[in-house]
């Protein structure tokens, strides 16, 4: 079953996990869309742990390992949980903490923004390579 | 081609990029098989390592889509209690991208050997450009409308040789 695959787009209608992933190195973004290819075609229930969670309950971590810790934060939906994800920031772990500092809360008040505005808020995810 | 694909074929362009995609996408999907194989069997992760000769532990990190330290001698360990055959080997990238774009739960299904030699041996093994397919009841389906895209070639059909005794099913659908 395929997924759909959103980016948070912020109110000036810049989709800053897009900015996020540009600034990442070549490696870091091949490791990242390997995943989210994945993610994508089969959702995360077949790749055990693909998806960590986070102090935040709803929120979500990609795992990519490397020399730092990728961390990007997503949700399932939040529109419709079933059949889509949505990409909400990019943040790294460092020491088994997230950076930027409370990057889950930040998430989730992303994530509220996008329920109130899916329309504008969100966009298709804008794959970087 | 699917949409997927042609992004792949772009972007391996880039060796480096190509390889890190490559090796990250290799341990998702030998986790998620483990995973896959262990439940159709009905094992537990333990009753698993008891029979690869591993610890629980060990089969718990092997199925982490994080694990990345993979040895041959570990998955011959793993082949052998599937009771599967397991294939290492080299391949061009766009049979690695191929690969990236059909992975799905059902595809990384393998039965146990003795399902699926009772099933392999209801195959018609036949012999077609110097190489040796099995074909069972569904390709065959699929050889029929081949002739009415494109005529027979009445010496093609010649090279077609069957591996067992001919049978009316195998004949009519191969000549259409």
């Amino acid at each position: 079953m395929a997924f759909e695959l959103y980016d948070y787009v912020a109110e000036t209608g810049v989709n800053e996990f897009k900015v996020w992933t540009l600034a990442l190195e070549k490696i870091q973004r091949a490791k990242l869309n390997a995943r989210l290819d994945m993610l994508k075609r089969n959702g995360d229930a077949l790749f055990p742990e693909i998806l960590a969670g986070t102090g935040t309950a709803g929120i979500l971590k990609l795992k990519i390992k490397g020399n730092v810790q990728l961390r990007p934060l997503l949700c399932r939906g939040p529109m419709n949980a079933g059949t889509e994800y949505t990409m909400l920031m990019g943040a790294t772990e460092v020491g088994g903490k997230l950076k930027p500092k409370n990057a889950d809360a930040t998430a989730n008040r992303l994530k509220a923004a996008v329920i109130a505005d899916s329309m504008h808020r969100r966009m298709k995810h804008e794959r970087v390579s | 081609m699917s949409e997927l694909a042609e992004r792949l074929a772009e972007e391996f362009k880039d060796k480096d990029y190509a390889h890190a995609y490559l090796e990250e996408h290799g341990n998702l999907v030998l986790a998620a098989q483990i995973k896959v194989l262990r439940e159709m069997r009905g094992l537990t992760q333990r009753q698993l390592a008891d029979l690869a000769g591993m610890k629980q532990e060990r089969i718990s990190a092997l199925e982490n889509v994080d694990y990345d330290a993979w040895t041959v001698k570990t998955l011959r360990k793993l082949a052998k209690a599937f009771d599967t055959g397991l294939e290492v080997s080299f391949v061009p990238c766009s049979r690695a991208i191929m690969s990236v774009v059909n992975v799905s739960a059902e595809r990384l299904q393998v039965p146990a050997r003795a399902d699926d030699l009772k099933a392999f041996q209801k195959h018609k093994i036949v012999s077609s450009g110097g190489q040796w397919r099995a074909i069972d009841g569904n390709h065959l389906a699929t050889v029929q409308p081949f002739s009415t895209s494109r005529p027979i070639d009445p010496q093609a059909q010649k090279n077609w040789l069957r591996f067992e005794k001919a049978e009316g099913a195998m004949m009519t659908a191969v000549g259409g």
